[in-house]
Parts: structure tokens; C-alpha cells; sequence
């Protein structure tokens, strides 16, 4: 009797994870603007010639119509917040997948090389391509050893994402527009305040993950491999690190050993100490970013790694 | 091993399927085998330490109950010492050698004792006071010795509540090892239920506003006055369904097998005074502090001054328990001064409700002593989750301030917490002053009875936050 009972109830849950997973899947999929809509779009529809991968600092730092109409090149930024190396070798696994762009840029930061439990729990973003996109497989598997198991449910795949999804399909304030406009650049419009600024993680434990190095390796190889230009990049900071942060020397190692072009910016005298580029310790503001692309843009220039157009 | 995890998942199933496999006589044989493996999932070599009290224990309870006079109270004292010791050196040790490191560069001198770099054996406070509470009771002719010794030692490591309690005692638990407990569907349902409501509490609630706490009290200089005073709301339901929560699942998974454990938390988001908030919430502890230390202290038969002393040691040492820091001190003193205060102010506060016609409004005069209560017991949380004194203090002055806009990086977060939080009051609202009535999880339809489950189950997955890591209360 129990066990019948037992069997009924796990019956109607499986019914009930079906459905509500098929409206969530549907949900999710629907959304025209935001950050999963956003990842959604780099990994599926984009076909622009250059692409720009970061967390934070990416999607903030790099302004992609300001590339498209310099070097006449169509670029598309597809840096997400709180994401990682996993996350961007994954998505250029899919864009790599549907086609060839003309030049990559990556911008790094330490937690991609520390070791930081939140790179692996932020890997929530792919969950709802687990199953489309066999390519990013092995990376999701890296959130814990019982993922494969949790993905047997169709609702898992959208944990803490309904909400977002929701807001995601309504066009508030003519949101899809304006985020169309962007390329996938999203502008921090907030001004530097002192009072309430995060902080340059001056403190960061600096034990190096061996997977994140073996990923960011995998990313510099990759490009290597299909002759695709790659620049790596360390976004400016409002001040400069005390310490020296030994990711650097391995970043820019791994880099040019592999033909990639290495840019640091965090002792550049431009942007340190200039608040006026700043929305907090870390991030550009619209001002700042503008005149960090500005340069990003003369590099790419100088160093003639696209045709002229 | 944590109950969060997929790990225990199958260690449950697995031993209760064997539980209820072997005959009788052999259950609690396996459930010590069970109890150690789950203990050694943590740190293995630790079980050396939980091994030595529960000999001491066992040996004691025997000499306890054959000698008399001083010989007795002497076996006592050596066993409480071996307990207090093991508990001072790796719960307290440090905490001393910094103060006193501190206190003698005051006077330029240097502190010769070498601090320890060891970690905080999983649930020792605990299971230190469940062993403490048997060699009393023994020792007060309450509990008879136990002679089994891998009886006894199931006693002190029943994996349910070997790691945040409840806090059991003797008399209640050690006899239900000699007692059979056949399969029973309806008993085994009502565990489950209850494993179930715990967890989500502990996953859908109290791990989503801990995303939110977190963010604020770690770095509470970076954060307005109203961001932090959201983030101790939050955090008072962080801290409750992550504690009950445990609970909940401890005590299910226990009458899963036929355990009845004690029951550790009375609904105290609903408590009217602070007093009887501390009669609802982690009952293991305060009924132990009450039996074996208020009570032998002369309890409230003594004079005013001598009860509010009482009451203070009693708060001040509660606080000590939490943790080795002065933030934990200072809450204990703190809820032991709220006591305290309201039993000097009794007559004053009844003349007041006087005065404001609350005694003719029972349900605005409830309303309004709930709401007191948990505004002055979720104040006194800043210090118990707060890193330091410092941040308290800083917290608690940008929270006077009551500036700047809230933080809300990821809106969802909020939405997500006051999900939870809504679905919490109602039914925490729901079992207090309508027990029996609008019961779903009892309701007499099949239907209505497994929606409401899929409900719960479906929501963990939606809304739940998955590697939240450990419960609060095992760094206790």
C-alpha cells in the first residue's frame, strides 16, 4: 500500500516536471531582451565578425557599436556578469559551432584563474542548453558530480530563472529596442560614489584552479588552432593592485605563447586614479568605457590583425 | 555529509531500506555503523574525539550508578571535565589565547602560549551536551547506566541529530533502541512529510536570503541603512528555516525508523514576548540550560536579584555556546538583558496596555506584541550574524540612519525571498491558530494531499538554491 502510494505521487510529479518544464522551456526561449536572452542570442543567432567575451567587466567595458563603426567590422559583445572562463569557452563553443567570426577578444579577470566556488555555481546560466548544445556538456557537469542527475528534471534546467523569464517576455519600457540597439554591450550609467563602491578584492586568496587555467588554455588554443585572432585582455581598475597578482604573468604566457595578443591595462595611468571613468572600483562607466574601447580599437588597428575596410 | 545533498539522499534510502531489512535486534548495530560513516563524511580523523567522550561517558555512567558520596560526584566531575576540556580546547582555545594576547600587549609582554590550527570537530557542542545530560542524570538517579556500550554510543552518534540536535536526553531517546518499530506506511509518510517541509525551508528559504544576507554583512561598509535592515529582516528567516529546517529533516528521517525525537521549535516568529520566544525556538537547548544549569542555579524560587543574575549567567553561557567570539556573547547577554528587562517592566507594560485600550483589542494587542518581539529578537541578530563587534556596530548605526536606496543587483532574488517568506507566515500562521483546519499535506483527499507535496518538491526545484552549503548551526 505504501509503496503504491509512493509510485502514484512520483507519478504525478513526473507529469507535473514535464508540463511545467515544457512552459518554462517555452518561457525562457520567448524572452526578446535581458541577460539569458542575451546568452541566448550569443550562442544561437549572432554572426558578427567580432565578438567580445567577459563577465562584468566585458559586458560593461566594451562598446560594440563603437568597434563596428570604427574598423567596419559587426561585433557583438557577449559578456554576461558574475560569468567565468567556463562560461565563455562554452559559448564560443556554440558560436564555433555555426561559424567562423574574424577576431575575439577576451577580457580576464583573476577569478578566472582563482579558485572561487561561484565560478562553478554560476554555470546555472547554461543549464537550459544542457540539452541542445552537447558541446557545453562537459562544462555544465563541472557545477557538482550529481548534475547529469538533476538534469533528468525539465524544471531544474530553469531554477531561479522564471522570474527573469517572465520580465524577460515583457517589453518594458521598450527595453528589447534599446538592447537590440547595444549589440549586447550594456552601459553602467551610475557614477562613481565613494561611500558605497565594491571593492578590487585587494584580499582575493590567490591558490590558482587548475581547471579554470586548463579552460582558459582550452579558449587560447581553440582560436590558435582555427587561426582566429585572439586578444586577451586585463580591463583598467580604478587603483592599482598592491600586490602583484600572478595570474597575469600565467595569462600572458599561456597567450602569446599560443599567437594571442595580451593587453594590461590595470597600470594604465588613463584610467588609474581617474574616477571619472568609474562606476566602482572595477567597472567603467559609459564615459570610461568609451575611451577604453577607443584604445582597444587602435590596438587592433596597430597591429593590423583585421583587413582594413 | 550534509541533508542538502545528494550524498545523504542515497545514504537514507540505503539505510533505511537495511533498517527495516534486518530483524530488530540488529538495527542498532547497523544504525551505529551508519552514524559513524556519516560522521567520518565530514572529517574522519575527528571520530578519535567523539570515540574518547563516549568511553569516558560510558564508563562514568556505570561508576555513577555503583558508588555514592563524594566518590560519585567525583566520577561526575570527571566526566564533565573530559567534555568541557574537549570542548574548551577545540572550540574555545583560541578565542581565550587571543584576548589574552591582546590583554598582555597592553602591558608589553608577550603571550607564550601558541595558538592551535585545528578545525572545529562537526557538532561538538551538540553531541557534548547530549553526552553531558546522560552522566547528570545518572548521576541524579533519573537515568538508569546504560550497559550496552554500543548502545550507549549510538545514544551520543544517531546520525539524525548527531550534528545540530535536537539536543536529546535519555530518557526519551535511549530506551527506543530496545523498542521494535515496524514498518509502518502511515508513520514512514509523516517522516517524509516532514523531511520535506524541511528541506524547503532550508532550500528554498533560508539559502535564497542568504544570498541577499550575505552580500550585506560581508561587506556591511558597502551597503545603505536600509539595505542592512532588509538584510536582518531576511535574516532572521534565514536563520529559522535553516535551523528548523534541520530540524525538521532530522526529525522526520528519525520517524522514518521509528524514532520520536523532541520536538525543537514551537512556531517563534509567533512568539508574544521574548521569553516565550525563547521557550519556542531550539527547545533541546533551552530545556538543557533550564534542567542542568537555571534549576541547580535555584531557578526563579530566589530573590529578584539573585533571579536576574540567574538568568543573565544562563544567556550570557547560551551565547558562549554559539561561538567563540564576542559577537555571540554579546547577543546572549543581550536576549538575557531583553528577559530580564520585561519581567522588571511586567507591571508597567500591563498598565500601559491599559491605558491604550490594548486589553480590550486581543488581536491588535497580539498583533502588536509579535511584532515587538521580533523586531527586538531580529535587532539582537545583528550581533550573531555580524562578523565582528566593529561591523555590528557599524551596521546598527547605518541602520539608524535609514538611508540610501536597497540593493537589488538580481531583482529575482527579493521576489524569490518574499515567495518563500509568504508561503512561511501562512503556514506557520495556519498551524498556530487554525490546527486541523485548511490542511493540505492532511487534507482527507488523495489529490489535494499529493498536489500539495508536488507543490512543495516543484518548488524546490524552481526556486530552491542548490549548493548552499551547510547548515548555520553546524559551525555550533
Amino acid at each position: 500500500m505504501f509503496f503504491s502510494k509512493l509510485f502514484g505521487f512520483l507519478l504525478i510529479l513526473i507529469v507535473f516536471d514535464f508540463l511545467f518544464g515544457y512552459f518554462l522551456h517555452y518561457l525562457y526561449f520567448k524572452q526578446n531582451h535581458g541577460r539569458d536572452y542575451r546568452t541566448t542570442y550569443s550562442m544561437e543567432q549572432t554572426n558578427a565578425e567580432i565578438i567580445t567575451f567577459g563577465s562584468s567587466r566585458g559586458l560593461h567595458n566594451y562598446q560594440s557599436n563603437l568597434i563596428n563603426n570604427r574598423l567596419q567590422y559587426s561585433c557583438y559583445n557577449a559578456g554576461r556578469d558574475a560569468s567565468y572562463i567556463f562560461y565563455h569557452f562554452a559559448v564560443l563553443q556554440s558560436i564555433l559551432q555555426r561559424y567562423q567570426p574574424k577576431l575575439i577578444i577576451l577580457d580576464i579577470n583573476e577569478l578566472d584563474f582563482y579558485i572561487d566556488n561561484r565560478s562553478y555555481l554560476s554555470l546555472n546560466a547554461l543549464l537550459p542548453y544542457y540539452d541542445t548544445h552537447p558541446e557545453i556538456r562537459p562544462i555544465v557537469e563541472l557545477r557538482g558530480r550529481y548534475e547529469q542527475l538533476k538534469l533528468l528534471s525539465h524544471i531544474y534546467p530553469y531554477n531561479s530563472k522564471f522570474f527573469s523569464s517572465l520580465t524577460g517576455t515583457l517589453d518594458i519600457r521598450n527595453k528589447r529596442f534599446e538592447e537590440a540597439r547595444m549589440n549586447g554591450f550594456v552601459p553602467e550609467y551610475r557614477t562613481f560614489n565613494e561611500a558605497f563602491s565594491i571593492g578590487a578584492n585587494e584580499d582575493i586568496d590567490q591558490t590558482i584552479d587548475t581547471t579554470k587555467v586548463q579552460y582558459f588554455t582550452s579558449f587560447v588554443n581553440e582560436c590558435n588552432a582555427r587561426h582566429l585572432p585572439l586578444i586577451v585582455v586585463v580591463s583598467p581598475t580604478l587603483k592599482k593592485f598592491d600586490t602583484e597578482r600572478h595570474f597575469l604573468r600565467f595569462a600572458k604566457d599561456i597567450a602569446t605563447s599560443n599567437n594571442a595578443y595580451f593587453l594590461n591595462f590595470t597600470a594604465d595611468t588613463t584610467f588609474t586614479s581617474n574616477k571619472h571613468y568609474f562606476r566602482d572600483m572595477i567597472h567603467l562607466n559609459v564615459t570610461g568605457s568609451k575611451i577604453f574601447t577607443q584604445s582597444i580599437i587602435e590596438k587592433i588597428s596597430l597591429t593590423r590583425m583585421l583587413a582594413e575596410r | 555529509m550534509v541533508f542538502n545533498s545528494f550524498h545523504f539522499a542515497f545514504f537514507f534510502v540505503v539505510v533505511t531500506a537495511l533498517y527495516f531489512a534486518l530483524p530488530f535486534k540488529r538495527r542498532w548495530f547497523l544504525l551505529l555503523i551508519s552514524s559513524c560513516y556519516f560522521y567520518m563524511a565530514f572529517v574522519p580523523i575527528y571520530i578519535f574525539i567523539l570515540g574518547f567522550t563516549i568511553i569516558v561517558d560510558y564508563f562514568a555512567g556505570i561508576y555513577l550508578e555503583k558508588t555514592s558520596g563524594k566518590k560519585k560526584k567525583t566520577y561526575l566531575i570527571a566526566s564533565l571535565i573530559a567534555n568541557i576540556g574537549v570542548l574548551a580546547v577545540f572550540k574555545y582555545y583560541n578565542f581565550f589565547n587571543t584576548n589574552l594576547t591582546a590583554a598582555l600587549q597592553d602591558f608589553g609582554i608577550h603571550n607564550p602560549f601558541p595558538f592551535l590550527s585545528i578545525l572545529l570537530p562537526i557538532g561538538l557542542s551538540f553531541h557534548t551536551f547530549q553526552a553531558m545530560s546522560y552522566t547528570i542524570e545518572v548521576y541524579r538517579g533519573r537515568q538508569k547506566a546504560e550497559r550496552n556500550f554500543g548502545i550507549y554510543a549510538l545514544y551520543v552518534m544517531f546520525y539524525p541529530q548527531l550534528v545540530s540536535g535536537p539536543i536529546e536526553r535519555p530518557q526519551n531517546l535511549l530506551r527506543q533502541f530496545y523498542e521494535s518499530h515496524p514498518f509502518d506506511s502511515a508513520r514512514i509518510t509523516e517522516g517524509l512529510k516532514q523531511m520535506l517541509w524541511g528541506f524547503f525551508k532550508k532550500i528554498v528559504i533560508a539559502d535564497r536570503l542568504g544570498l541577499y544576507v550575505n552580500i550585506a554583512y560581508n561587506n556591511p561598509e558597502q551597503h545603505t541603512g536600509v539595505t542592512l535592515l532588509l538584510a536582518t529582516i531576511f535574516f532572521s528567516f534565514q536563520i529559522y528555516c535553516d535551523f528548523s529546517g534541520y530540524s525538521d529533516i532530522a526529525i522526520g528521517a528519525a520517524r522514518v525508523m521509528g524514532f520520536n525525537l523532541m520536538k525543537n521549535f514551537n512556531h517563534p516568529i509567533l512568539a508574544k514576548s521574548t521569553s516565550e520566544h525563547w521557550r519556542r525556538w531550539h527547545i533541546s537547548l533551552s530545556t538543557w540550560f533550564k534542567d542542568f544549569l537555571y534549576f541547580p542555579l535555584g531557578g526563579s524560587r530566589v530573590p529578584a536579584y539573585r533571579l536576574y543574575f540567574n538568568l543573565f549567567i544562563v544567556f550570557f553561557l547560551s551565547g558562549f555556546w554559539h561561538g567563540a567570539n564576542w559577537t555571540f556573547i554579546v547577543w546572549g547577554t543581550l536576549n538575557g538583558f531583553y528577559v530580564i528587562f520585561a519581567i522588571i517592566t511586567n507591571k508597567y507594560r500591563q498598565y500601559l496596555d491599559r491605558i491604550l485600550g490594548l486589553d480590550k483589542s486581543p488581536r491588535m494587542n497580539l498583533f502588536i506584541n509579535i511584532l515587538i518581539t521580533f523586531s527586538l529578537i531580529t535587532f539582537s541578530r545583528v550581533f550573531f550574524r555580524a562578523n565582528s563587534l566593529t561591523d555590528a556596530f557599524h551596521i546598527i548605526g547605518r541602520m539608524a540612519r535609514f538611508d540610501g536606496p536597497i540593493y537589488t543587483v538580481d531583482p529575482s532574488t527579493l521576489v524569490y525571498a518574499i515567495f518563500g517568506i509568504t508561503v512561511l507566515l501562512l503556514v506557520e500562521i495556519k498551524q498556530e491558530y487554525f490546527p486541523g483546519k485548511y490542511s493540505f499535506r492532511n487534507h482527507p483527499h488523495w489529490a489535494v494531499r499529493n498536489l500539495s507535496y508536488a507543490f512543495l518538491v516543484l518548488s524546490i526545484l524552481l526556486f530552491g538554491v542548490f549548493d548552499g552549503g551547510q547548515f548555520i548551526y553546524f559551525q555550533f
